[in-house]
């Protein structure tokens, strides 16, 4: 039985549908196009994401112990701070030119990992940079020999799309931890006699204490709190969008759906409770929007496709065709 | 052409190895690093506001600041909106510091508490301060939209 399961996960998309993939060349390009891209936001936010180079404010690691910045107890912080800067700025440019050599990308990874730790300790660069460590570090196992990409061999072209395609699971397998752990924290709350996720209020008593601990405005916070009935049906869709994300890895004709769903997830999270993720967006529309694995697909194909309410789809169009993945 | 066929195997094996071990490792966070689960960068459980705010009764805990520069504040001010007392009042490191501190006085762990005050007041806080740290008790919807809340005292501290 287990073997058969196995057996059978195999030869679904991706693992056992990739050579599928590099039939065209459209795939590989576009996925290495937005490997590209990946690294030239890179650049940008070595610079961009904090622009003054301001010494005043220590680390907090005399508070919390992380584990990447335990050698800056060795040096001054105004020379941490530019190596580290220094370090990203040099790894991202490397990266953009020549993100075909493996060694680059280790170094773009590290560089990334002190950048992102440092300012986690310093100011509030929040877990919202983890999904880009992420990929970053996936992007590590990429084939070499894309240099000349016309004529790279198609079992090395399956290798970069599997690459490709690991970044975009590890984003989704997130956002499916989140959801494990909204229904991890519902079973406690329930167990509890609490208010709990189910509550008809529960999202507007998110968006509110956010609001109130955080003394933050939001163009829609105070009204939305104010007419929970609303939010609610959008609180447990959200949900829903979470606890789905890692079936949709594995489900390339509902990639752009999820993508944007998940991109409007974040707009409303920041015009309620104030909180951006703005880097989760941009990586949401380059791994989703765009996934090079979302071919030729219909909407009837999506639709028939989509968790749970796919049966009802699937009930009134009956003949819908099963996309390849 | 097998030897191929076996590597590519083995790379997909890797690659499923690598997803799977951080689902393992992200939620051993969760687990084993309670309150520290962030400081392990990339490895996060991912949960985040798993927990329902209590509707009824929400504590949470802050700083107000009573007197500074040697002038009374009536009523006192809290430090999420001290703006021209505090650098930085929308910090959140410094918000999970005061509720790290709040939290040690309220159970009376008087050397953690100390540490932490030193902390807070040598990072966060200017001199000729005197504030007091408090729990605030209240429903998050009837807080944002009619301000209702209660304060409890847990301590008044002075930074010259």
């Amino acid at each position: 039985m287990i073997r058969k399961l196995i057996n059978s996960f195999s030869a679904s998309f991706p693992f056992g549908k990739m050579a599928e993939y590099t039939r065209t060349d459209f795939p590989f390009f576009a996925a290495q196009f937005l490997v590209r891209v990946h690294y030239f936001y890179f650049l940008y936010c070595s610079i961009g994401l904090f622009s003054r180079w301001d010494f005043t404010i220590g680390p907090q690691t005399t508070i919390e112990f992380i584990p990447p910045l335990a050698w800056l107890s060795l040096v001054d912080f105004p020379t941490a701070i530019t190596i580290i800067r220094v370090l990203f700025i040099v790894a991202s440019l490397l990266a953009s030119i020549v993100p075909q050599w493996r060694w680059v990308r280790i170094l773009a990874f590290v560089s990334a990992l002190e950048f992102v730790s440092l300012y986690f300790s310093v100011l509030l660069l929040d877990v919202d940079w983890y999904v880009w460590l992420l990929t970053s570090f996936m992007l590590i196992f990429l084939p070499g020999g894309w240099s000349n990409p016309v004529k790279l061999p198609s079992l090395a072209r399956q290798k970069f799309l599997l690459v490709f395609w690991s970044c975009q699971t590890i984003v989704l397998l997130t956002y499916f931890m989140a959801g494990i752990g909204k229904l991890y924290g519902a079973f406690m709350q329930i167990s509890a006699g609490q208010t709990n996720l189910f509550d008809p209020q529960a999202g507007a008593l998110h968006i509110a204490d956010r609001l109130v601990v955080t003394y933050d405005t939001s163009p829609f916070g105070t009204w939305v709190a104010g007419h929970y009935l609303l939010v609610w049906p959008f609180f447990l869709g959200s949900v829903y969008l979470m606890l789905f994300s890692l079936y949709v890895a594995f489900k390339p004709s509902l990639h752009r759906l999820w993508g944007v769903s998940l991109i409007l997830f974040h707009i409303s999270n920041y015009l309620t409770i104030n909180i951006g993720f703005g880097a989760h967006i941009l990586l949401n529309a380059l791994l989703f929007i765009l996934s090079p694995f979302a071919l030729d697909i219909s909407w009837k194909q999506t639709a028939s496709e989509i968790p749970v309410f796919g049966y009802v789809f699937r009930y009134f169009f009956p003949k819908q065709g099963i996309h390849k993945g | 052409m097998k030897n191929l066929t076996s590597r590519y195997t083995g790379f997909k094996l890797l690659i499923a190895g690598l997803l799977i071990s951080y689902f393992v490792i992200g939620l051993s966070t969760e687990i084993f690093l309670d309150g520290k689960e962030k400081n392990f960068p990339p490895f996060f459980s991912w949960f985040l506001f798993e927990t329902v705010p209590n509707k009824n009764s929400k504590i949470e805990y802050t700083i107000r600041i009573v007197e500074y520069q040697g002038k009374t504040i009536e009523p006192p001010v809290f430090y999420e909106q001290a703006f021209g007392i505090i650098d930085n009042p929308g910090s959140p490191k410094s918000r999970s510091l005061i509720r790290t501190f709040a939290y040690a006085l309220e159970r009376k762990r008087d050397d953690e508490s100390q540490r932490l005050r030193r902390l807070l007041e040598q990072i966060y806080m200017p001199g000729s301060i005197k504030y007091q740290v408090v729990s605030v008790r209240y429903d998050p919807i009837k807080r944002l939209t009619e301000n209702e809340y209660t304060v409890k005292l847990l301590g008044e501290f002075t930074k010259n």
